[in-house]
């Protein structure tokens, strides 16, 4: 992967209709906004002309931020895991995105949500329509997903002129049939395929306790060199799984998890506090800024300790 | 074609409960699959946390109308919504990203429901007003015009409207016959006068 180019950010929040009054007045908290591309545009569907229509009233208010700090883009409409499609006019509306908005990086999610049709045929839909699951479907580990993958990522950054990133999702089912654990598939697809990783740290947290590993384990054996940013957030409880919400603060031990994957990954660009917006009235503005001071606080920490290394080097 | 099967499988599995029940209950079997997939499928049917992705489908679901539909949904009342949103899914797959699709289907559905029977006071009016609403807020290409609406109420709309957004189950509106006229601006507020 190309790692020169990136620019560095810092802290990050992502954006919810629910917090643009906070955004506006509070933008001095944080140094750049991810948004999720696919809310700001409806797709019409296949075939129709034009195919993605805006959203003028959220992208006036985009167009606002963007004079003031950049934007990333966190797409979760690829699907880039599906096995019977790869929607390249979707990626290409993901590119005409980041141009218009100069993202120095973009990213989604190490998942499918889109399945064959013949499923909706079976509800009497036209076998043509594709099934939304609406929730990201974890992928099979071997060697057949990989090469999919591969193959679709470099579709990706031959149509979006800017590095691609993958986001390790989170699952609540281990798929039989796995070749290789999560670190090293990971590893492999950031080799093979020139991407590099969105670290989500509560996903790796959140799928530790439902799923009964050690997180220390699996990111000892991640390549950390691949990490261009990091995500946040919080989750509560929902019987015997922990889910992951963006439902408040950052629990305690992804803190400590933040801290020890940065003492290690030396080419994090910034770091993503992630709410829904849903969740915001119950976090509140000082909530949402006490989150965002310790993202700073750990971030000047990182560069300081990071200068301190290249000092030591040269 | 095997894999996009067995993805099809395991989204059905998500998304669709009585599929679920029959694969649990060893009773059906996913189509196109090598026997490995189909094993596999059997013991996802089986494992605790597809109950998990399941509830989160239907959480993102329910959402979708709670959001876009708000007082459609407050009217029905927690019971009668829940049968009314099982009803609607068990025939419509999930086949959109957005609410404003699903709302749409919806408040179609209900409009069909009302029109065979299902009786809820004020339901036509509630109906027909957030119908408009999802017609109005729907976003618009550049250069086109934002379009007008208008609602033929058979009860008080300001009363009607008023108790739901106050987060009542409305009681003794009484009847007026009122037509308003809404559309919405640059910002995509909608705005409603008299007809």
């Amino acid at each position: 992967m190309q790692l020169a180019g990136i620019a560095e950010l810092g802290v990050g929040l992502n954006y919810q209709p629910q917090f643009q009054p906070y955004l506006e007045e509070r933008w001095s908290e944080f140094d750049y906004i991810e948004i999720v591309p696919d809310i700001f545009w409806v797709d019409q569907g296949k075939g129709t002309l034009p195919r993605y229509s805006e959203d003028k009233v959220q992208s006036a208010f985009l167009d606002r931020m963007r004079q003031r700090v950049p934007v990333v883009l966190h797409s979760i409409g690829m699907s880039i895991g599906s096995a019977h499609n790869f929607d390249l006019e979707h990626v290409a509306e993901v590119g005409r995105w980041q141009r218009r908005l100069d993202c120095p990086w973009h990213s989604d999610h190490l998942a499918y949500h889109l399945a064959d049709g013949s499923l909706a045929a079976a509800h009497g839909f036209s076998p043509g329509a594709e099934v939304n699951a609406g929730v990201t479907m974890p992928l099979r580990r071997d060697r057949v997903t990989l090469g999919r993958l591969v193959r679709r990522i470099e579709e990706v950054r031959r149509n979006v002129a800017a590095p691609f990133l993958i986001e390790n999702n989170v699952y609540f089912v281990d798929l039989p049939g796995d070749e290789m654990g999560e670190s090293d598939f990971l590893n492999t697809l950031c080799r093979q395929s020139g991407c590099g990783l969105v670290l989500d740290l509560h996903n790796v947290y959140c799928n530790s306790l439902n799923m009964g590993f050690d997180v220390h384990a699996l990111l000892d054996r991640l390549d950390l060199s691949n990490v261009i940013e990091i995500h946040l957030g919080g989750g509560h409880r929902d019987g015997a799984y922990y889910l992951d919400s963006h439902s408040g603060p950052t629990p305690e031990p992804v803190w400590e998890l933040l801290d020890a994957v940065l003492a290690l990954a030396p080419n994090v660009k910034g770091i993503v506090f992630e709410l829904f917006g849903s969740w915001y009235s119950l976090m509140g503005e000082q909530g949402l800024s006490s989150e965002l001071t310790r993202m700073r606080e750990t971030w000047r920490r990182y560069k300081r300790e990071q200068a301190l290394r290249w000092e030591r080097c040269a | 074609m095997s894999e996009a099967a067995f993805q099809a499988g395991f989204v059905r599995l998500v998304t669709d409960e009585g599929f679920l029940d029959r694969m649990r209950a060893g009773q059906a079997r996913a189509r196109g699959l090598t026997r490995r997939e189909a094993r596999d499928l059997c013991a996802l049917a089986r494992s605790p946390g597809l109950t998990v992705m399941r509830k989160l489908h239907l959480g993102f679901r329910l959402n979708k109308l709670l959001s876009m539909l708000p007082l459609t949904c407050r009217l029905l009342g927690t019971r009668r919504l829940a049968v009314e949103a099982k009803s609607f899914w068990a025939n419509r797959a999930p086949v959109s990203f957005y609410f404003a699709d699903e709302a749409e289907a919806f408040a179609r559905f209900l409009e069909t429901r009302r029109q065979s029977g299902l009786r809820v006071a004020y339901l036509d009016d509630v109906l027909a007003y957030e119908m408009a609403l999802l017609l109005l807020k729907k976003p618009r290409a550049a250069g086109t015009d934002a379009p007008v609406v208008k609602v033929g109420f058979r009860h008080d709309p300001q009363a009607l409207l008023g108790q739901l957004q106050e987060g009542l189950r409305p009681r003794c509106i009484r009847r007026k016959r009122t037509d308003l006229l809404g559309w919405a601006d640059e910002r995509g507020e909608a705005h409603w006068t008299a007809a």
